[in-house]
């Protein structure tokens, strides 16, 4: 089976090597050797204990073709706030063509992977060299050699963009499929930005996106991003996010996700500098069996840093969760404050979560804690409300909402923040 | 208006009250005081509820109907309000929101017509005026890292704005200093009319001074084992409970 699988994905990656150029050919065929070197994901890999993978394996895809889209498709999809700031990606492909930059400051750089790696080269040269040297993730690697269009974002220091930019994904594509969607981000010494990036199915069908955002944040830097993570039905969708940070930056991250056949996202943080931080948070909605796994790995290089993780599960149906984290503090990481929760409601009588917070602490001047929690409504909250008049149905809904909001109430804007309450919605019946 | 019948309650096999016999009418303030542990709090639980609490035997009569065989919505609904002494921290919901929605359940049980939120910022600013709260209150989460006299003081606006038939109040008067007792005795006063109870539940005698009741009972082990009017309170804050608990011996 497990055969199959890889012989599919080698047939693939050749015929995405085609008609490339020697610089792009030599860096996917390297990406290649590393994922074949490391060999496909298995339960004992970190993150993946709980993926189907029996399932998986046996599903075989194509490339992804470009599918024509329209602007009435994608249009009312953009939050009022970035009507001239948007990217938008077809079938895992970024196309510049559908997109508008035209809110953005001059001097951000918005390009092509392709195009980048010629004008950016050394930059971009080097973060794909250390990624594929240190990567252990195989289908992270699998990502740079199946690579098809990607985006390179480079903000020049001291840029601020007021704007959010949305970066919006859509799926739409005739038959299985594989996506690799990668994006670049560089943010300069003291520049700010904002990211909100939405996956919206046009179409449901099967397939697997692979899509990796890769962020190197310079001393001082800021990068917000908040996702709504809505795959089709069918699909694999594994979103890995990749980051270090210098001294002062800061990189927070919020998502709300309604899985999918499998949904997984993954998030390794290297804090690198003094005083770096980082904020994840996230909330999962699953209904009948769909499935959801988080895997975070936060690693405090340097003194001073902090660190920060709060995801929930909501559990309808027969759906599964789990989430795997840890806080890794090396013994030059003094003062460092990590903190790390992970909530799960269990709503439907066949739904199962599990969770394994872990710290692994070199350190002796270090504040931090882990903490994590399975339960069900609490009756006693239920009872007070009810006490007020409330009835029982509206109540539960009202907890819900409580349990939930913690999460989505901090979106960066009211449409976004409606559109996850729409995802919640349609979970939670 | 609620008449309580020999009224036998068990918690985890434990039988707390032991018959209980106590009748409020319209325009009448009674006050039940009695040591830690006497059952007092089970009462009122009872009376809101709490699914936690069995009754073994006896009846709780309000405006004529069983409220045992009720939901704790449909008692509240017919004019019950019972305030809490530990009232519980749910994170996530606004105070604005659970208020808004408690107050509509009220209108819709009533067949009144729902009021916007809008709307109801304005009744809620009313209230939060009655008891000298201030606006942000509304935007915080229920109960969420309230100290224990604002918890205090959320239970008496809720009391306010669902306007009970029949207030119960337990241990309102704990967690309050001085200033805040004040304001909340006088917040529960403009609430009171004579076509309405109101049964206060307390260890110390000190919110009795704020609001006097006509009928003072004493609890212990599970049973009224005293009742007079507003001077037995003073003597109990004079004597304590032993003198009474003797008294019962003897």
């Amino acid at each position: 089976m497990n055969e199959t699988f890889l012989a599919n994905l080698q047939d693939l990656f050749e015929k995405n090597c085609e008609g490339v150029t020697p610089l792009q050919k030599a860096i996917r065929k390297q990406a290649w050797k590393r994922f074949s070197d490391l060999g496909l994901p298995d339960k004992t890999l970190p993150g993946y204990g709980y993926f189907p993978f029996q399932q998986f394996y046996r599903e075989s895809y194509d490339l992804a073709s470009i599918s024509q889209i329209s602007k009435d498709q994608y249009f009312s999809l953009i939050y009022p706030e970035c009507r001239n700031s948007y990217l938008i990606f077809v079938n895992g492909q970024y196309s510049p063509e559908l997109s508008n930059t035209t809110a953005l400051p001059r001097e951000v750089v918005v390009l092509r992977l392709r195009d980048a790696l010629h004008k950016h080269g050394n930059f971009l040269q080097v973060r794909l060299s250390r990624s594929l040297k240190e990567e252990k993730d195989p289908f992270v690697n699998l990502n740079i050699a199946m690579i098809q269009m990607g985006l390179f974002l480079y903000i020049p220091q001291k840029v601020v963009i007021d704007v959010p930019i949305q970066c919006l994904h859509l799926i739409c594509n005739e038959k299985s499929a594989i996506f690799n969607p990668r994006i670049h981000f560089f943010v300069g010494s003291q520049a700010k930005a904002r990211f909100i990036y939405d996956h919206v199915c046009l179409k449901d069908f099967d397939y697997f996106s692979n899509s990796v955002i890769d962020v190197a944040l310079e001393e001082g830097a800021q990068l917000e991003q908040y996702g709504v993570l809505n795959p089709c039905a069918h699909g694999y969708a594994l979103t890995s996010v990749r980051a270090t940070l210098k001294r002062d930056s800061r990189f927070q991250s919020l998502t709300c996700g309604s899985a999918c056949r499998s949904l997984k996202q993954d998030f390794r943080i290297a804090l690198l500098g003094e005083n770096a931080s980082c904020d994840l948070q996230g909330i999962n909605l699953l209904s009948e069996n769909r499935q959801s796994h988080v895997n975070v790995h936060i690693d405090h290089a340097a003194p001073y840093c902090h660190s920060n993780q709060l995801f929930k599960n909501v559990l309808n149906g027969h759906s599964k969760a789990s989430f795997e984290g840890k806080i890794y503090v090396e013994s030059k990481a003094q003062k460092t404050e990590a903190y790390q929760l992970n909530h799960n409601l269990l709503l439907g009588d066949r739904a199962m979560s599990n969770s394994k917070p872990n710290l692994e602490i070199f350190a002796d001047d270090v504040k931090a804690s882990h903490g994590a929690t399975v339960t069900q409504l609490d009756p006693i909250h239920l009872n007070y409300l009810r006490s007020r008049g409330i009835d029982p149905d509206t109540a539960k809904k009202l907890l819900l909402q409580g349990f939930i909001c913690e999460i989505i109430d901090k979106a960066p804007c009211e449409a976004m923040r409606q559109r996850m309450m729409q995802v919640a919605e349609k979970h939670n019946g | 208006m609620l008449i309580i019948k020999n009224l036998h309650v068990s918690v985890d096999g434990k039988v707390i009250l032991k018959g209980i016999d106590l009748t409020i009418e319209p325009g009448e303030i009674h006050a039940i005081m009695g040591p830690n542990g006497a059952g007092k709090s089970t009462l009122s639980k009872v009376i809101a509820g709490d699914p936690d609490y069995e009754v073994i035997s006896g009846e709780v009569l309000y405006l004529d109907q069983n409220i045992l065989e009720m939901e704790p919505e449909e008692r509240a609904h017919l004019g019950l309000f019972v305030s809490f002494q530990y009232p519980v921290e749910i994170p996530g919901i606004s105070n604005l929101h659970f208020l808004h929605a408690a107050y509509n359940a009220q209108r819709k049980a009533k067949e009144e017509p729902l009021v916007s939120e809008s709307e109801f910022r304005k009744i809620l600013g009313e209230k939060l005026d009655l008891l000298e709260m201030k606006p942000a209150f509304a935007e915080r989460n229920l109960n969420e890292g309230f100290s224990g006299g604002e918890k205090k003081r959320n239970e008496i606006l809720q009391m306010a704005l669902l306007d009970p038939s029949m207030a119960i109040l337990d241990e309102t008067d704990s967690g309050l200093d001085i200033d805040a007792m004040r304001v909340v005795a006088c917040g529960v006063k403009r609430v009171f009319s004579q076509d309405k109870g109101l049964l206060l539940i307390t260890h110390y005698q000190r919110l009795l001074d704020y609001i006097r009741p006509e009928f003072v009972h004493v609890m212990m082990d599970g049973q009224i084992v005293k009742s007079g009017g507003p001077e037995l309170a003073q003597q109990l804050e004079e004597k304590g409970y032993d003198w009474i608990e003797e008294k019962v011996e003897a």
